[in-house]
C-alpha cells in the first residue's frame, strides 16, 4: 500500500525517526517552557497539523498517516513505561520528604493532625495528588480513604494512621519506616546505576542495527537485505534479550 | 534487586514491632499475614507451624541450603519466642546483613561488565557484522 503510493520503506523509517524525535523534543522543550502537563496536549495537536500539512504536501498521505500514528504508539508506549519507572521513584522520594516533615513536627511537639495541617497548608506543591489525600484524612481524621495504588503509598498510609491512632510511639513509627524506606532507595539506586550500563548498551547496538538496516536497504534494495535479515534480527533478539535478563531484578542470597 | 533480602526485611518488621511495645508472637504473625510465597516466606511459615505445633525436630531440615544470616534469624526469633531479649541481638544481626548487603551488591556490580560481555560477543556482534559484511560476502560469492 505504501509502496503504490510512492512511499518507500526508506522514507517510512525516516519519516518515522522524525516524527518521534520531533515529538519527544516539542513535549521536552514544550513541558520546560511552559511547565505543566497542559503542555503534552499542545504539542500533539501542533504535530497532527503539521502531519497533516506534510501529507499534503508529499502526496501520500497513507504513508505519512501510518508512519505518524507508529511514532505516537511508540512515544505513548516509551511514555507509560517511564512514567510508571518514574513514579515508582517519586513516590518513594515523596514518602520519605513527607516521613521528615512529619517527624520534624512531632519532634518540636505538635499533633500529627496538626503536622498534616501544616504540611497540607505550606508543602502542598512537594506531592501528588494521592500523598495530599491521605494528608487531609490524617488532618481531619473523620474522613474515609480508599486504599492507595503504590505499595509504598499503601504502607506509608498504614503507617500515618498507625501513628495517628498509638500517639506514644508515632515518631518511631515514622523514623523507622522512613529508615527501610532510605535503605530500600540507597540499594535501588547503587544496582540501579550498575544495570544502566548494561541497559544503554542494549539501546545503542540495537539502534546501531536499526540504522545499519535501514542504510543497506536503501542503498542496496530489499532484495539484498533479505538473506541475511532474519538470521541476524533473530542473533540481535537472543543478544538483548540476555542483556536484558543480566539488567533484571534478582534474589538475594543474603 | 528491587526489595531489600528478605532476612532483612523481617528483622525490620520484628524490631519496629518490639519497639512499638507489641509482642513478639504478635509481631510474627503480623509478619506472616504479610508474607509473599518467596522461598524464605514458605520456611519461616513452615518454621511457625513447627512450633506452634510444638515440634522441635523439623527445624534443620527447614534451614537446609539457607544463608547463615537467615539460619542466625530463625535462631534469635526462636529465642526470644522462649524469652531471652533480643532488641540488641536483633540490632548486631541487622548490622551484619546490612554489610552482607553492601557486599553482594558490591560482587554483582564488580561481575555485571563480564557477564554483559558475553551476550555482546556471541550474539550482537556476530550480528552487526552479518550486517555490515553479509551483502559484501554474498556478491564476492556470486562473482566467484
Amino acid at each position: 500500500m505504501l509502496m503504490s503510493e510512492g512511499m518507500s520503506w526508506f522514507q517510512f523509517v525516516l519519516h518515522f525517526a522524525l516524527n518521534l524525535s520531533a515529538l519527544t523534543f516539542g513535549i521536552r522543550i514544550t513541558s520546560l517552557v511552559i511547565t505543566g502537563v497542559h503542555s503534552v496536549p499542545i504539542i500533539v495537536t501542533i504535530w497532527i497539523a503539521v502531519n497533516v500539512l506534510w501529507s499534503v504536501v508529499l502526496a501520500h498521505p497513507t504513508g505519512v498517516v501510518a508512519s505518524s500514528l507508529c511514532s505516537l504508539f511508540a512515544l505513548m508506549c516509551v511514555f507509560d513505561f517511564l512514567r510508571r519507572k518514574r513514579g515508582s521513584e517519586r513516590t518513594s522520594i515523596e514518602a520519605i520528604r513527607c516521613l521528615s516533615l512529619f517527624s520534624l513536627g512531632l519532634r518540636s511537639g505538635k499533633s500529627i493532625s496538626a503536622v498534616a495541617d501544616h504540611v497540607l497548608k505550606n508543602h502542598r506543591a512537594d506531592f501528588s495528588n494521592e500523598v495530599l489525600k491521605l494528608l487531609e484524612v490524617v488532618a481531619f481524621s473523620q474522613q474515609e480513604i480508599a486504599p492507595a495504588s503504590s505499595l509504598t503509598l499503601q504502607k506509608l498510609q498504614k503507617t500515618l494512621l498507625h501513628a495517628a491512632k498509638e500517639r506514644h510511639h508515632a515518631c518511631l513509627f515514622l523514623e523507622n519506616f522512613r529508615e527501610e524506606l532510605f535503605l530500600l532507595q540507597t540499594f535501588r539506586h547503587r544496582s540501579g546505576q550498575a544495570t544502566l550500563q548494561v541497559r544503554m548498551q542494549a539501546y545503542i547496538c540495537a539502534a546501531l542495527y536499526v540504522f545499519l538496516l535501514v542504510l543497506l536497504t536503501h542503498w542496496l534494495g530489499w532484495s539484498s537485505v533479505q538473506p541475511i535479515f532474519f538470521p541476524s534480527l533473530i542473533l540481535m533478539l537472543l543478544g538483548l534479550f540476555t542483556l536484558s535478563l543480566l539488567g533484571r531484578k534478582r534474589k538475594w542470597k543474603t | 534487586m528491587e526489595d531489600l533480602a528478605p532476612p532483612l526485611s523481617l528483622l525490620l518488621k520484628v524490631r519496629y514491632g518490639l519497639l512499638a511495645g507489641r509482642s513478639l508472637r504478635v509481631t510474627l504473625q503480623e509478619a506472616l499475614a504479610s508474607s509473599d510465597d518467596s522461598e524464605f516466606h514458605q520456611a519461616l511459615r513452615k518454621w511457625w507451624a513447627l512450633r506452634e505445633a510444638g515440634q522441635r525436630e523439623g527445624f534443620e531440615g527447614l534451614l537446609a541450603g539457607q544463608s547463615i544470616y537467615r539460619v542466625a534469624l530463625f535462631q534469635l526469633l526462636s529465642e526470644g519466642l522462649e524469652g531471652v531479649s533480643l532488641l540488641d541481638s536483633l540490632k548486631t544481626l541487622e548490622a551484619e546483613i546490612r554489610r552482607a548487603m553492601e557486599a553482594e551488591l558490591g560482587e554483582f556490580v564488580a561481575a555485571l561488565p563480564l557477564k554483559s560481555l558475553a551476550p555482546l560477543i556471541l550474539f550482537i556482534f556476530p550480528s552487526l557484522m552479518l550486517v555490515i559484511f553479509g551483502p559484501l560476502i554474498m556478491n564476492l560469492m556470486e562473482a566467484f
